[in-house]
């Protein structure tokens, strides 16, 4: 109320909103090197040579079952976050100052570095003489190395690892969001601990849920090193498709064409979600 | 109101799953510093013979140059550009405010294959791939966004009496924003410059097609390397990788917690 | 009837700090008392001890004849309204005071009845659809004692409820409070730092001080006759004179005040002492009206409060007494820069061994005997 009262009277005094010109530099930045490529691609998926770029996507089944391969595995590291993450967010929320220190750098960690060096991490770890079929056939728990890299499963694993983070963060800033009484107010008025959680807790912490899920299954949607290094034909994802159709077939039109396919998928899922969540909390990651 | 003892079954998972987090990077680190010319955990005797390898190819050594200065360059852009934009953002008025977040938060959610791809198509026919300036300009639209983010919720937590106070005071808006604001804000605008560097630093796909056999990042180098071979050579370039970004973010979160007690 | 509660040596420690230090207090069913105390004195852990948020070290908790440490929050059928009214944020108001009710299995018609009836007490019948959001703090308590009365509990904690709201409202919520609970004829604790409010509202007040219960009484006793130095300096206002007792006098500064013999005999010879008087129990006279007049003054300040004038008047040693007096008593006739003589009579001397504790810029008084 305050701050949109005095910008409106800097407003009446100058003629302009000063502080929203300080936004240009980073508008025409994002503007020529995010959005204006994005349009241009666009427009090249329609004119090079024609929008019949996108009919290639009915050439063949392998682009049909790839973009099915693609929301499947992004569905399912959405579910497996969502089980993993929502019960460590309630730990790191319950923890005492230390061990969520703890918890929550084990958790930040991996959301900033590279994913090509943790794929290649699992890599190490999965193939078929890594290091956790050595422990295992040397403990004597199996008798024949695994196979499960070039599988999704792999890219699961490996996908999971770096988007765990992205269902974390939402949901343990919803839990913050939570005043901490209610719980014991929930107990003094005569709910069991459990009742108080569902009846209580959960349902506050549903906003975090929500955005959680979406942009670890929006950010799935576009993964590329994972798949690419621990996948195989068979778990090929749609970005793979991509870079393979752009840089080894030359196909700039239908590249475009599929970029566009995969923006589109994206922007649906967004739509359909957008509804339940608050996007912004979903995003501030930095400051946490 | 006393916080209930944390279940431990519910602690030992949580435990566990920071473990498991945290363990492959650790893993590839001390594979990284074997004797032996095959890969194994554990390790075959210590030596530093991979980073000596690593750090004395000139294929190498000339990337991390590369993508120091990229990463930097892109830090510094970002850092300024970004803290003018989270103050526009936060304290100008739009008359479309969703969409101009919607271009902000547009990089981070756009699959990393789709952004390449359309500056690549740009940048062929500027003449850019292949170039210091495209790759900066490119990473600055990837960074720039985690600056905008990390400023905007400190500015957002500004009290901003102490500015009416300071202009009470006899400061003009100038002078206030440089004696009072930027010093309160400036732990974050660092913290957001050190992000924007990893960002970079990390940043594997939109280099792989800007780069050119002569100007080639870290990640892009070893990309290619990790798809023939998987020798120690590549666990000591990923454990590289990796002592930086944690360096950083260390830093950031530091000034994090600056920001907080500000 | 039934909510007759009984604290028996009842401890917590924190951190080697004793927050609550043998803790004892007999609550009679029905009956309204308040914890009164700075914070940090001990008053909410002890609260949070009886709602088992908080286990004790020691001691005993009994409601009815039945030992409550043992229970879990859930199962000890108490009432309580918290600080910030803790209103769940997505249930509307019906679904708020139905929770007490959903937990306890009660069926959906005998649920609306109570609802109803709990809304009718508060008078915010007409409500129910409203989210906490919508309503005012006011109205939020309300909700919050409706949600705390509905499943007819036997005892009723009530922590800072008040503390949020405007004095106006906070005056009118009192009498509310009040009324309702002798209407339902529930055990209230109410916890408060507000002296005013625990003199107005309570049967008995128990004031805490560092972990203990420094006394325990109505409140004109604890007005009229403090045990200790600090129930005088915590509750109501009051001037203070510290000295040495000697006989019939207390040393203090340069004066030797007369003190009421038969009050003092338990006193030793040559204690510390301090006399208390309150302000309203001091004499100011003009100088002019001769040597009797007492300890010499001279008005600082005359602050006119309607009903009454507020002096601050500056004693030829330098320290500051208050008095307070009628507006248009005879004495209003008194100015700022008058010199006066305070005096009082020897029964409004309450005497009380020790001194009040330094602040804590000036640190801790020796103390020694």
């Amino acid at each position: 109320m305050a701050s949109a009262a005095v910008s409106t009277r800097q407003r009446a005094r100058s003629g302009a909103d000063l502080w929203a010109l300080l936004a240009i530099p980073g508008i025409l930045i994002l503007g020529a090197f995010f959005l204006l490529p994005l349009v241009l691609m666009a427009l090249r998926s329609v004119t090079d040579p024609s929008p019949a770029n996108y009919l290639v996507l009915t050439s063949s089944s392998i682009y049909v079952r790839v973009l099915v391969n693609t929301f499947v595995v992004a569905g399912c590291c959405t579910v497996i976050c969502l089980l993993l993450g929502y019960p460590y967010a309630y730990a790191m929320h319950r923890a005492g100052p230390k061990l969520a220190a703890v918890l929550t750098i084990a958790i930040v960690l991996p959301f900033w570095s590279s994913a090509l060096v943790r794929s290649y991490a699992w890599l190490v770890l999965l193939r078929e003489n890594g290091v956790i079929n050595g422990w295992l056939l040397s403990a004597h728990l199996i008798a024949t190395p695994f196979r499960i890299l070039r599988t999704n499963t792999a890219v699961i694993i490996g996908m999971c690892h770096i988007l765990l983070p992205f269902m974390v963060f939402p949901i343990y800033a919803a839990m913050r969001r939570i005043d901490p009484t209610l719980l014991p107010a929930a107990a003094v008025l005569g709910a069991n601990p459990f009742r108080a959680m569902r009846k209580v807790f959960v349902p506050l912490s549903l906003p975090g849920v929500y955005a959680g899920s979406l942009i670890v299954f929006i950010v799935a949607l576009g993964f590329f090193v994972v798949p690419a290094l621990l996948g195989g034909p068979r778990s090929m994802m749609f970005s793979e498709l991509i870079v393979t159709t752009v840089y080894e077939l030359l196909e700039f039109g239908q590249g475009a064409a599929m970029a566009i396919v995969l923006v589109a998928s994206a922007l649906m899922a967004l739509a359909v979600a957008s509804r339940f969540v608050r996007l912004g909390d979903a995003l501030n990651y930095g400051s946490r | 109101m006393s916080p209930a003892r944390l279940h431990p079954l519910l602690l030992g998972y949580a435990i566990f799953l920071a473990f498991v987090l945290v363990a492959p990077t650790l893993i590839v680190a001390l594979m990284s510093f074997s004797a032996g010319v095959l890969l194994r955990f554990p390790p075959q005797g210590f030596s530093w013979r991979w980073y000596g390898y690593f750090l004395g190819a000139d294929t190498w050594t000339r990337s991390i140059e590369t993508s120091a200065e990229v990463g930097a360059a892109t830090a510094a852009i970002s850092a300024v550009v970004g803290t003018l934009m989270a103050l526009g953002l936060v304290r100008g008025r739009y008359r479309w405010p969703q969409l101009l977040n919607g271009l902000v938060v547009g990089p981070m959610l756009v699959p990393p294959v789709v952004i390449a791809i359309g500056l690549y198509f740009m940048f062929v026919r500027l003449h850019l791939v292949g170039t210091y300036s495209g790759m900066i300009a490119a990473h600055t639209a990837l960074a720039l966004p985690y600056v905008v983010v990390v400023v905007s919720s400190s500015l957002r937590n500004f009290d901003r009496t102490l500015e009416r106070a300071a202009n009470s005071l006899g400061a003009g808006p100038v002078r206030t924003f440089f004696k009072v604001t930027l010093p309160l804000i400036l732990p974050s605008v660092g913290a957001g410059a050190l992000f924007a560097f990893i960002t970079s630093w990390d940043e594997l796909i939109v280099a792989y097609f800007l780069s050119t056999p002569a100007v080639r990042t870290l990640p892009v180098v070893m990309w290619g390397a990790a798809q023939d071979t998987t020798d120690p050579t590549l666990a000591a370039v990923a454990t590289f990788l990796s002592v930086i970004t944690v360096a950083f973010l260390l830093i950031a979160r530091l000034l994090g917690y600056r920001t907080r007690a500000a | 009837m039934s909510g007759a509660l009984s604290l028996r040596e009842v401890s917590k420690t924190y951190d080697r700090v004793r927050a609550v230090d043998r803790i004892s207090l007999d609550v009679v069913a029905g009956e309204f008392v308040t914890l009164l105390g700075p914070s940090g004195s001990g008053k909410t852990t002890t609260l949070q001890m009886i709602t088992g948020f908080v286990d004790p070290d020691e001691g005993q908790i009994i409601l009815d004849g039945r030992e409550l440490t043992a229970l879990a929050s859930h199962r000890r059928n108490i009432g309580m309204v918290f600080q910030n009214y803790a209103l769940f944020p997505h249930m509307n108001v019906e679904q708020n005071i139905a929770f007490p009710l959903e937990a306890r299995g009660i069926d959906r018609a005998e649920r609306r009845r109570r609802i109803g009836r709990a809304l009718d007490l508060v008078g915010l019948g007409g409500f129910e659809r409203r989210l906490p959001r919508q309503l005012s703090g006011g109205q939020q308590q309300r909700v919050a004692l409706a949600r705390a009365i509905v499943f007819q509990p036997p005892l009723l904690l009530m922590d800072e409820p008040l503390g949020a709201l405007d004095k106006k409202l906070r005056d009118r919520l009192q009498l509310e409070i009040m009324e309702l609970s002798r209407t339902l004829g529930v055990t209230v604790i109410y916890v408060t730092h507000d002296q005013e409010e625990a003199l107005a509202m309570s049967n008995r007040i128990a004031v805490f001080h560092r972990g203990r219960i420094e006394q325990v009484g109505p409140p004109a006793e604890l007005y009229e006759r403090p045990a200790s130095v600090f129930v005088a300096g915590f509750v109501g206002d009051s001037n203070m004179f510290t000295g040495t007792l000697d006989a019939e006098v207390l040393r203090s500064g340069p004066w030797q005040l007369r003190v009421d013999r038969a009050k003092t005999a338990c006193l030793g010879h040559a204690t510390a002492a301090t006399i208390v008087v309150r302000p309203e129990r001091l004499r100011v006279e003009p100088a002019s009206v001769g040597d009797e007049a007492g300890l010499a003054g001279i008005v600082r300040q005359a602050i006119y409060l309607g009903a009454t004038m507020k002096y601050v008047i500056e004693l030829s040693d330098g320290r500051r007494v208050n008095a307070r007096m009628h507006a248009g008593s005879q004495s209003s006739s008194i100015g700022v820069g008058d010199a006066v003589g305070v005096s009082w009579d020897i029964a409004d001397g309450i005497v009380l061994p020790g001194e009040p504790e330094q602040t804590s810029l000036a640190g801790e008084p020796d103390g020694s005997p």
